[in-house]
C-alpha cells in the first residue's frame, strides 16, 4: 500500500512495464556489447561464443583424416603428417605438389600467409588498421609495391614461374574456401577481417619483404653525420673502410684471420660539405629517407641494428674432416622470432621428379632450405650494399614532372599512394615519383632518387625449382646463380659425393669507376649510374676448399686484399660470429654431426675472449693507481671469475654486456652533435679492436669531461663501474641474487600481432651476442636462431632440425608451441625422408590428407 | 510442462541458437523463450540455460581436442584477465542475453 501510494507503477500489473524495459535493457545491452564492442572493449560475443568464437579453434586443428578438393589438381594427391606435424606430399606432377603446398601451408598459416604478404605489399592498414600507416607508407615509398606488380605484368601467364605461383594459389584459395566463418583462424575473428583471395602477386609482395627484411641496410647518413662531426678522413675510416679483421667467407690462404689493427686516425674538424649536405637534407640528427627504423630515437635504431645483427650461421665440412668420412652442413639462419614461425617445415615427393624437404616461407611456393636425396643446403645474408641514392635536379622543387639527365629533361613517373582501413575508407594519400633509377622523393631541400636491386628481382623461385633436379651441389649453386637476384645470400650447398661448396649469390652492383656505394652520386649524368653487375664468376665463393670446412656468418665476403671491388663496408658485416666458427671448425679435424648440433648453441665467443680482459686490466690498473671504489673492485672479482662463456646460468655475461654498452656510449661522444644529448651514429663494435690496442688514442677521451684527459684505462674502469651500478638497481645485489644469464636475458618469440598472451613464455638459452647463438630478446626486437638444420651427406642423407614455436599457426592447437622446448635445449630432431608414402610408419603417421580435384 | 522440461527444452533451444546464431542466437533464443513461457522466472529460465549450453558448447570443444582451461589463461593474457574471467564472460554473456530478453518479453507478453 505504501509504495503504490508513492509509486501507482508498483501496481502488480503496471510494474511490469519498467522491469521489462529493464530486462530487455540488460538482453539488449549484453548483446550489443557482445555483438559490436565498446570503446577499447571488442565484441566479446562473437568471440568468446563456444559455437564460432575463438573457443572453436582450439579443438583438434589435424583431424586424423581429412580430405578436400583444389580446382585444377590432376590427379589426387596423399599427404601424410608424421608424428612431428610435418606433411610429407606424394603428388603425380610437381604443380599438383605445389597446388597440395599452399593448401598446406594455408591449413596452418592462413593468416601469416595474409600479414606478410600485405606486409610486402603497404596494405596493412587494411588487414589491422590504421596503426599500420607508418609501415605501409615506408613500403610503398621504397616502390616495393608497384616493383611486384611491374613484374607480374611482366611475366607471361604461360611461363613456368607464373603456373608455380598460380598453382600455390590455387591450393590456398581452395583451403580459404572450405572455411566456415567458424574456422577462420583466431586473428580474423580478432580482426574482425575475413581472409582474402590469395593471388599470385602476393607471392612478389612477400619475395620484396624478405628484400626489405634482409638487404636493406644503407650507411649513406652515417657516413654524411659522421663526416660533418668528426671530419673526412676519421668518419671514412669507420663508414667507408673494411672490417678491421678478415676471417672471409672465400676462405684466404692462410690458416688463421687476418688483423689489420693500424691505429684510427683522430677525430678532425667537421667537413664543411658534410655539413652543408645535411642541412641541404634537413637531416642534421634525423633519418634519410628510405633509412631503416627512420622513425626510431638514434639510440633505439642503432640498439635494434646491434639487436637485428643479421646473425645466421653456417658451415659445412669436406669428408676428410668428418667421422663419418662424409660430408656434413649445418645451417641456422636467424630472423626475428614469431609464432608462428618465419618457416613451415614441409616435403614433397614426385616420383621420378623432385624430392625435396626442408622449411618454406608461407606465402613463397618452395622450399627456401633444406635438402634433396643429393644435397642440403642453407643460406645467410650476405648483407653486402646493394641501395644507392643520387642527388636529383628537378623541374619544379614542390611538384616535379622532369629530371635532368645529360643535359637533357626526363620526364618522371609518378603513382599516387592510396591508404585504406579496414573498412575501406581512405586514410591517406601522398605521391611517389619515379626516375629510371627508381623511387624519388624529398628530403628537406633535396631530391633524392634510389635504386634498389631488391626492386628488380623476382625469378629466384625459378632457381629453386630449377636447382631441386640438379644432383650436385656445383649444379645447384649454378641453377640459383642463373636466377638469384636479391636479397643475396651466402649460399652454402653439401652434396652426397663429398663436395662442399659456398657462394655469396646474388646481384652485386658495379658503380662507376670502381666507386663505393658510401655516398650520395650526382644524378644529373648516366655515368654515375650503376655500370652492371659482378659476373658470378667474381662472386665470392669456394669449392671443395683445402682447408677442409666452409663458413659464413655475416663477415665480408671475400677479404679485400685479394678483391677490393666494393661490395660493402666494415658497417655491413659482422665479425664475432665467424671468428667462433672458423675456431671451432679449424680446432677439430674428427668433425661429427652431434658436435655441429652442439655448435648451434655453443656458449664460447671471441668477442667476450678479446674484449673482457680490456675491462679487467684496465680496472686493475685503475685500483693499481689507488681507485678505492667498491663497485669497481667488485666488478672487476665478477669478470675476472667469469668463464666468458654465455651458458644459460653463467653469472658474469650481464655485467659484460652492460659495461660493453656504456663504453660505447661514453667512447662516441664525438658523433653526440651539438645540443644532443646521444650519439647519432656508433662505429661497428669490431673498431674496438683497434682502439684497445692504442691506449691514448683520442677517441677513449670524452670530451665533455674537459677537465680531465682520459684514455683506455680511465674510461673502461668508469663504463665498468657505472654497468655494475646500473645492475645493482636493476637486478639487485649480485651476492644475494646472482644475475644469472637465463633470467635476465631470455629469448621470448612473439606473436605476430605481438599479442602477449599468444606469445611464447620467456625461455632461457645458452648464447648472446657474439656467440654463434646470438638471441636477444629486448624491448625493441627479439631475434634468434629461426630454422636449426644439420645434415650428415651419407648415401640417404640424415636430417635432424627444429625451429622455434611449431607448425600450426593456431595458437589453441597443441601443435602452435610444441617445439619451443626443444630449441630451447638445444636440441634436433629427426627429420623424416619417406620416399613413397609406405615408408612412413603408421606409428609415424599423425594424420593424412587427401586431396583431389 | 515440469520446471525440469522446460529447463531442458530451454537449454536445447539455446545449444542450436548459439551454435547456429552465434553471438545473436542467446538473444534470439532468450526471446522465444520468454515468448513461450510468459510467466515468472523466464529471466532465471533464459538465464540459467544459456549459461549451461555455453558450458556445454565449452565441454564439446573440450571433447574435441581443446585445452580450455590453458586457452583460457592465453586469452586471458590478451586482454590482462585471468583465464576464470574469460571462462566466466564465455558463460555470464550470453546468459545475460538470453536472460534479459526472455524476461522482457515474457513479462511484456504478460501484460497483454
Amino acid at each position: 500500500m505504501v509504495r503504490s501510494t508513492f509509486f501507482p507503477l508498483l501496481d502488480p500489473m503496471a510494474r511490469n512495464i519498467p522491469v521489462a524495459v529493464l530486462s530487455l535493457a540488460v538482453g539488449l545491452g549484453a548483446t550489443w556489447i557482445g555483438a559490436r564492442g565498446v570503446g577499447e572493449v571488442p565484441p566479446l560475443g562473437a568471440l568468446l561464443s563456444p559455437a564460432v568464437g575463438l573457443w572453436a579453434n582450439t579443438a583438434n586443428d589435424l583431424p586424423d583424416a581429412a580430405s578436400a578438393r583444389i580446382p585444377g589438381l590432376t590427379d589426387a594427391v596423399d599427404i601424410r603428417y608424421d608424428s612431428r606435424s610435418v606433411p610429407h606430399i606424394f603428388a603425380k606432377t610437381e604443380l599438383d605438389a605445389v597446388r597440395a603446398l599452399g593448401f598446406v601451408v594455408a591449413r596452418d598459416r592462413l593468416f601469416q600467409l595474409e600479414l606478410q604478404s600485405r606486409a610486402g605489399e603497404g596494405t596493412l592498414t587494411e588487414l589491422v588498421g590504421d596503426v599500420a600507416l607508418p609501415a605501409d607508407k615506408e613500403t610503398r615509398h621504397l616502390g616495393m609495391p608497384r616493383a611486384a606488380e611491374q613484374r607480374m605484368q611482366a611475366t607471361d601467364t604461360s611461363s613456368a614461374l607464373y603456373r608455380i605461383l598460380q598453382a600455390y594459389a590455387d591450393g590456398i584459395n581452395a583451403y580459404r574456401a572450405s572455411l566456415s566463418t567458424a574456422q577462420w583462424p583466431m586473428e580474423y575473428k580478432l580482426l574482425q577481417k575475413a581472409p582474402r583471395e590469395w593471388l599470385p602477386v602476393h607471392s612478389m609482395h612477400l619475395l620484396g619483404r624478405m628484400g626489405y627484411t634482409l638487404a636493406h641496410a644503407p650507411t649513406e647518413l652515417d657516413l654524411l653525420q659522421a663526416r660533418a662531426l668528426v671530419g673526412d678522413s676519421a668518419a671514412r675510416s669507420f663508414w667507408d673502410s673494411s672490417s678491421p679483421v678478415q676471417e672471409p667467407i672465400q676462405p684466404a690462404p692462410r690458416s688463421a684471420p687476418r688483423e689489420a689493427l693500424a691505429a684510427l686516425p683522430a677525430p678532425g674538424a667537421p667537413d664543411t660539405a658534410a655539413v652543408q649536405a645535411l642541412a641541404a637534407l634537413g637531416t642534421n640528427a634525423g633519418a634519410l629517407l628510405w633509412q631503416r627504423d627512420a622513425e626510431l630515437s638514434p639510440d633505439d635504431r642503432s640498439a635494434i641494428q646491434q639487436e637485428r645483427a643479421f646473425a645466421s650461421n653456417n658451415w659445412a665440412v669436406a669428408p676428410q674432416r668428418s667421422v663419418s668420412g662424409k660430408a656434413l652442413l649445418a645451417g641456422d639462419p636467424h630472423l626475428e622470432l614469431t609464432l608462428p614461425s618465419i618457416w613451415f617445415e614441409v616435403h614433397m615427393v614426385v616420383p621420378g621428379r623432385m624430392d625435396v624437404g626442408g622449411v618454406t616461407i608461407p606465402g613463397l611456393p618452395g622450399v627456401t632450405i633444406g635438402y634433396t636425396p643429393a644435397f642440403a643446403w642453407s643460406f645467410t645474408n650476405t648483407g653486402a650494399d646493394v641501395m644507392d641514392f643520387w642527388r636529383e635536379t628537378v623541374n619544379d622543387a614542390a611538384r616535379p614532372t622532369a629530371y635532368e639527365l645529360d643535359g637533357q629533361q626526363q620526364p618522371l613517373e609518378s603513382r599516387v599512394e592510396v591508404y585504406r582501413n579496414k573498412q575501406g575508407q581512405v586514410i591517406a594519400s601522398d605521391t611517389v615519383y619515379y626516375t629510371h633509377r627508381g623511387p624519388m622523393r624529398k628530403q628537406g631541400r633535396e631530391w633524392l632518387s634510389m635504386r634498389w636491386t631488391v626492386l628488380e628481382a623476382g625469378t629466384e623461385l625459378m632457381g629453386f625449382y630449377n636447382g631441386l633436379h640438379a644432383t650436385t651441389a656445383g649444379a645447384f649453386l649454378d641453377s640459383l646463380a642463373a636466377y638469384y637476384m636479391a636479397p643475396a645470400q651466402n649460399m652454402i650447398v653439401a652434396d652426397t659425393a663429398g663436395t662442399i661448396a659456398i657462394r655469396s649469390t646474388g646481384k652485386h652492383p658495379i658503380r662507376a669507376n670502381r666507386a663505393r656505394g658510401t655516398d650520395i652520386f650526382d644524378g644529373r649524368s648516366r655515368a654515375n649510374d650503376w655500370q652492371g653487375f659482378r659476373k658470378v664468376a667474381q662472386y665470392p665463393q669456394s669449392f671443395k676448399p683445402a682447408q677442409g670446412f666452409l663458413a659464413s656468418a655475416n663477415q665480408e665476403p671475400i677479404d679485400p686484399q685479394l678483391d677490393s671491388l666494393y661490395l660493402g663496408t666494415d658497417a655491413h658485416y659482422e665479425i664475432w660470429r665467424a671468428l667462433q666458427i672458423n675456431r671451432l671448425l679449424r680446432a677439430d679435424s674428427a668433425m661429427t654431426p652431434e658436435k655441429m648440433r652442439a655448435f648451434h648453441t655453443d656458449p664460447g665467443s671471441v668477442r667476450a675472449d678479446r674484449l673482457t680482459p680490456a675491462f679487467v686490466a684496465a680496472a686493475k690498473a685503475r685500483i693499481a693507481q689507488g681507485d678505492t671504489s667498491k663497485s669497481l673492485a667488485a666488478a672487476e672479482a665478477m669478470l675476472r671469475a667469469w668463464d666468458r662463456r654465455y651458458v644459460r646460468d653463467n653469472t658474469g655475461a650481464r655485467l659484460f654486456e652492460t659495461a660493453i654498452a656504456r663504453a660505447t656510449s661514453l667512447l662516441w661522444d664525438e658523433f653526440i652533435p651539438p645540443g644532443k644529448s646521444a650519439p647519432v651514429v656508433r662505429p661497428s663494435e669490431s673498431r674496438l679492436l683497434q682502439l684497445l690496442v692504442d691506449s691514448t688514442s683520442s677517441w677513449w677521451d670524452d670530451r665533455r669531461t674537459t677537465a680531465v684527459r682520459e684514455d683506455r684505462d680511465a674510461l673502461l674502469s668508469r663504463a665498468l663501474v657505472a654497468a655494475f651500478d646500473t645492475l645493482v638497481v636493476e637486478f639487485g645485489d649480485p651476492v644475494k641474487s646472482p644475475w644469472t644469464w637465463g633470467r635476465v636475458a631470455p629469448a621470448k618469440p612473439r606473436h605476430l600481432l605481438r599479442l602477449d598472451g599468444f606469445s611464447a613464455p620467456e625461455t632461457p638459452i645458452d648464447g648472446g651476442r657474439g656467440t654463434l647463438n646470438p638471441s636477444v630478446g629486448s624491448r625493441l626486437a627479439n631475434f634468434g636462431a629461426s630454422w636449426r638444420m644439420v645434415v650428415e651427406l651419407d648415401r640417404v642423407p640424415r636430417i635432424r632440425g627444429v625451429y622455434p614455436g611449431g607448425q600450426s599457426g593456431n595458437p589453441g592447437s597443441p601443435r602452435y608451441l610444441d617445439r619451443l622446448a626443444m630449441w630451447g635445449n638445444g636440441t634436433l630432431d629427426s627429420v623424416r625422408t619417406p620416399r613413397t608414402p609406405a615408408d612412413l610408419a603408421a606409428s609415424d603417421i599423425r594424420a593424412t590428407l587427401t586431396l583431389t580435384r | 510442462m515440469s520446471k525440469t522440461s522446460m529447463l531442458l527444452s530451454a537449454v536445447v533451444l539455446q545449444l542450436a541458437a548459439q551454435a547456429l546464431g552465434g553471438v545473436w542466437g542467446a538473444a534470439i533464443a532468450g526471446i522465444i523463450t520468454g515468448i513461450a513461457l510468459r510467466d515468472r522466472g523466464a529471466f532465471r529460465l533464459g538465464f540459467g540455460s544459456a549459461a549451461l549450453a555455453a558450458a556445454l558448447l565449452l565441454g564439446w570443444v573440450a571433447v574435441r581436442g581443446g585445452n580450455v582451461l590453458h586457452f583460457a589463461g592465453m586469452l586471458g593474457g590478451n586482454f590482462k584477465l585471468p583465464g576464470a574471467g574469460i571462462l566466466a564472460i564465455t558463460l555470464l554473456l550470453p546468459a545475460l542475453q538470453a536472460g534479459g530478453m526472455a524476461g522482457g518479453v515474457a513479462r511484456l507478453a504478460r501484460q497483454r
